[in-house]
């Protein structure tokens, strides 16, 4: 029940904030109040719920409950920053129609459900694609998502019917030709719908529009959400089965995965504009789906599942501290950013736990997630590429960080930072408002010219309102304390910013130590791969259909652990997704 | 007696067929509608009724979407570079070979499904091998339904829920398609910058003055020129936004309507009133007829063809 209570918040949301939009404020405040159900619904799903539609059964996992919360919450954090630094009107209903497809994408029990629903799941990317509609890219960006989506749709049927292979007799000599062909195809839809080299160029379109946060939709959480269904059709069908067919397969995606490794960490060292730089850093963090594509091992599901929770929450995070930044210097161009970091040290913070959170440290979960992908799903021999890959990532983190300790340019210093500002009470004469001005801390002649106007504004609205004392030379002005609260938040929405960035981070950074019951949570896996092995025809109906369809007569799944699970440590209380899986409820 | 799948495969072949041909947006949308609606019917037995019910609604929510771009008048499909009859015989040969081939034996589902997706996908290739976004869209949605045709066939029956997210995918293929045509104002510019001397370069993020002055050139319904600018070059708002007068475009000499006053430079039949002038008088009379005044009429130029090129 919770998982249809999940659904059915995130289908309503997104509808009725589609519904607001000519609405400016009712709309965000319909689609903050969306997110936090959905995000609560997400927190509170039972593990072992179950519900049956039709003949298809829906359950979920620890896993999938974990999965949902961290895309729920990484869609309002950013929603959140977007209040400030600027509302991306068509994330949040683009998003809570994401979580819908995923969640029932990783939650069916039948694989053309499930396919059928995560390709379905990224139509919302057109949401945020259209908004470069009117601009020369409009028709590019256009005609390269229409191609996406019909890709994944094909790759998706596709796959449906190769995964169903037991039921399905091939008239072919060799039958792996067909699974080979649908690996390719499907690695095939997540790489292009992921941006890896050579299919970057409309991810590197898209940057140059300013979609900002919108960017995370398209590149992000789409990807991740098809690649998750992705995994599960290649751990279920493809490892142990050898074939010259899968092993020229295998081959072809390794190599776009070893492209987007280096191009991608190349690229973002070459360009010059935060969010080009954010875009290839994520291209080339999606390489590692990819590797756990063609690792044919189940060993590589459980570092894979933990790697897709980190690359969700830190990409996002990422994804905000170039918005935050871009925003409070009101320009991305590293050129003109340099000694960003000196005006604001928390975004600098935030900064250095992503990168911790991403590329980990050698014990770390994530770090050992990384490193077991690229053993498994590379040659001995190219097995430094793993090392590069990181070493490369760590230049373009460090040059970010260089730029931020130089001097700063006029543009920096004329901004505010994230520095506290307060607002103060000087002694201010009738004929002089405009010494009414606030002193930032630190004390700083371009915050103060750029706040004076705010508190201008206050001064002029207090002096309207009838004041005994008008007339005497040297007063102060009267702000009540609601006033001074509302100007002081305005004059720190810079501060706000970088905090909701750092507390992305922190989260990151949580989920990419193990925190949160991410290494337990990752040993489960999705209801696919529990689905896929012991049913003999696991699209849960027969060739001729039952006239009785009883909810009972569904497939029966063992939704208990799998052998990975009962070998693992038991899930610890701590887990906040899900309080339930430790009762055994 | 030949099953109801058979009928429903050729409504799905007939839609896909008027959806790719159409030039008018909404005949494409009804085809697609049409090869939408019948797809779901294509199956032996056929689904439950609420699956059959959710299929169709999605389809015509998804055709409702289209038709929604479309009746702006704004959305006209190119249509088909090889014509009506080329088209047809691509559907009708890729039925056929559906018909013969067995990739799966047995096939799980009625043969009928597996020609038709067949045919949907031989359909879908050259939509999808343009660049009109209008077109990409139905290509990806002839694609999709090919696909889930195939499916039917290949699989089986198929449960309500996958009918459910095959109703919402086709939706989704729909509204992304409508979201994702570019504005006439935006197809101008492009046309018009692609047309120019100097390479059009797409803003960085840093170039908000200069996007934003693009935005209301637009706005305007003015052609727009981006400067081509290095990425790290730092712009403001004293940048040159340079907007240029497009060139009026070259009708070509069968996609576009035919303007009142233009029947006689395109060979079009005159009106009524035209062809009962000119059988009286033995004469062509100027259009619009010339009304009795005291001043003579002015001269009509000989060229009644539009000077499009601006030459003397």
């Amino acid at each position: 029940m919770t998982l249809i209570a999940f659904l059915a918040i995130c289908i309503a949301g997104m509808l009725l904030t589609l519904l607001a939009q000519p609405f400016a404020m009712l709309s965000r405040v319909v689609a903050i109040a969306s997110l936090g159900a959905a995000l609560a619904a997400a927190l509170l799903m039972n593990p072992n719920d179950s519900a049956t539609v039709g003949e298809v059964q829906l359950s979920t996992t620890w896993f999938v409950g974990f999965f949902l919360t961290a895309l729920a919450a990484s869609s309002l954090l950013l929603c959140l920053i977007g209040l400030v630094t600027g509302w991306p009107e068509r994330l949040a209903p683009a998003a809570l129609a994401t979580l819908a497809g995923i969640g029932v994408a990783i939650s069916s029990t039948d694989p053309t459900v499930a396919f059928v629903a995560a390709a379905a799941a990224t139509a919302p990317a057109a949401l945020a694609a259209s908004r470069v509609r009117s601009t020369p890219l409009g028709m590019t960006v256009g005609v390269a998502e229409l191609r996406t989506l019909g890709l994944v749709a094909v790759a998706s049927l596709l796959a449906a019917v190769t995964f169903v292979s037991t039921s399905i007799n091939w008239n072919s000599d060799d039958s792996t030709f067909v699974l080979a062909l649908a690996f390719l195809v499907l690695a095939g839809a997540v790489a292009v719908r992921s941006g890896a080299v050579p299919f970057h160029v409309p991810a590197a379109l898209l940057s140059r529009s300013g979609e900002g946060l919108g960017l995370v939709l398209s590149l992000v959480w789409i990807p991740t959400g098809f690649g998750l269904v992705a995994l599960s059709w290649s751990s279920a069908s493809f490892v142990g089965v050898p074939g010259d067919w899968l092993d020229r397969a295998v081959l072809a995606v390794q190599v776009v995965a070893v492209a987007t490794l280096i191009l991608g960490a190349v690229g973002a060292m070459l360009h010059d504009e935060i969010e080009e730089i954010v875009v290839y850093s994520i291209v080339q963090d999606a390489g590692f789906i990819l590797l756990a594509l063609t690792a044919r091992s189940e060993d590589a599901a459980s570092p894979a599942r933990l790697w897709l929770l980190v690359f969700v929450i830190a990409k996002s995070a990422l994804v905000a501290w170039a918005a935050a930044v871009s925003w409070t210097f009101e320009s991305s161009s590293l050129g003109d950013l340099r000694g960003w970091l000196r005006r604001a040290p928390i975004l600098g913070l935030a900064l250095v736990v992503i990168v911790a959170a991403t590329l980990g440290w050698p014990g770390s979960p994530v770090f050992e997630a990384r490193d077991t992908l690229v053993q498994l799903g590379l040659p001995d021999s190219v097995h430094f590429l793993g090392t590069a890959a990181i070493l490369l990532s760590l230049a373009y983190y460090v040059r970010l960080l260089a730029v931020g300790l130089m001097t700063p340019t006029a543009t920096v210093r004329r901004a505010e930072g994230d520095w506290l500002h307060r607002p103060h009470r000087p002694n201010v004469a009738d004929e002089t408002p405009e010494a009414a001005t606030i002193e930032p801390v630190p004390a700083d002649a371009a915050a103060e010219a750029a706040t004076a106007s705010i508190v201008q504004a206050d001064s002029d609205a207090a002096a309207s309102t009838p004041n005994p004392d008008e007339g005497a030379r040297h007063r102060r002005p009267r702000f009540s304390v609601r006033h001074r609260i509302g100007v002081a938040w305005r004059l720190n929405r810079p501060i706000q910013a970088s905090l909701l960035v750092l507390a992305t981070a922190a989260i990151a950074a949580v989920v990419a130590c193990g925190g949160f019951g991410t290494s337990d949570a990752s040993q489960s896996g999705i209801t696919l791969d529990q689905a896929a092995a012991p049913l003999p025809n696991p699209s849960g109906i027969d060739v001729e259909p039952q006239p009785t369809a009883e909810p009972s007569a569904g497939p029966t799944l063992p939704l208990a652990p799998s052998p990975t699970q009962v070998a693992s440590p038991a899930p610890s209380a701590s887990a906040g997704a899900s309080p339930a899986a430790t009762t055994g409820d | 007696m030949l099953d109801a799948a058979v009928f429903a495969a050729v409504a799905v072949v007939v839609g896909g067929v008027v959806a790719v041909t159409a030039r008018d947006g909404r005949i494409v949308v009804l085809g697609l509608m049409l090869a939408a609606v019948a797809a779901a019917l294509v199956a032996s037995p056929l689904p439950s009724s609420l699956a059959v019910t959710a299929r169709i609604l999605g389809a015509m929510l998804a055709a409702y979407l289209l038709w929604a771009a479309a009746g702006s008048g704004s959305v006209n499909s190119a249509g088909s570079a090889i014509g009506l009859v080329a088209e047809g015989s691509v559907a009708v040969a890729a039925f056929a070979v559906g018909l013969a081939i067995r990739p799966v034996d047995p096939l799980a589902g009625p043969v009928e499904a597996q020609a038709a997706g067949l045919s949907m996908i031989a359909l879908a290739v050259v939509p999808l091998a343009g660049r009109d976004a209008f077109r990409m869209g139905v290509g990806v949605t002839l694609l999709t339904l090919g696909g889930s045709l195939l499916v039917g066939a290949w699989a089986g029956p198929t449960p309500s829920l996958e009918q459910l997210a095959m109703a919402a995918l086709l939706v989704g293929i729909a509204g992304a398609t409508c979201l994702l045509i570019p504005s006439a104002e935006a197809e101008e510019a492009a046309e018009t910058n692609a047309e120019g001397t100097e390479a059009v370069e797409a803003e960085p993020p840093s170039a908000q003055p200069v996007a934003a002055a693009n935005r209301a050139a637009v706005a305007r319904g003015q052609a727009f020129q981006v400067i081509a600018k290095p990425a790290s070059a730092a712009l403001d708002d004293s940048q040159p936004v340079r907007p240029i007068e497009p060139e009026p475009r070259p009708r070509p000499m069968t996609a576009d309507p035919i303007e009142p006053d233009d029947w006689l430079a395109w060979g079009a039949p005159a009106p009524e009133h035209v062809r009962r002038a000119t059988t009286r008088t033995g004469r062509r009379p100027p259009v619009p007829p010339p009304t009795h005044t005291e001043k003579p009429a002015p001269k009509k130029p000989t060229r009644s063809r539009p000077n499009l090129h601006g030459k003397p």
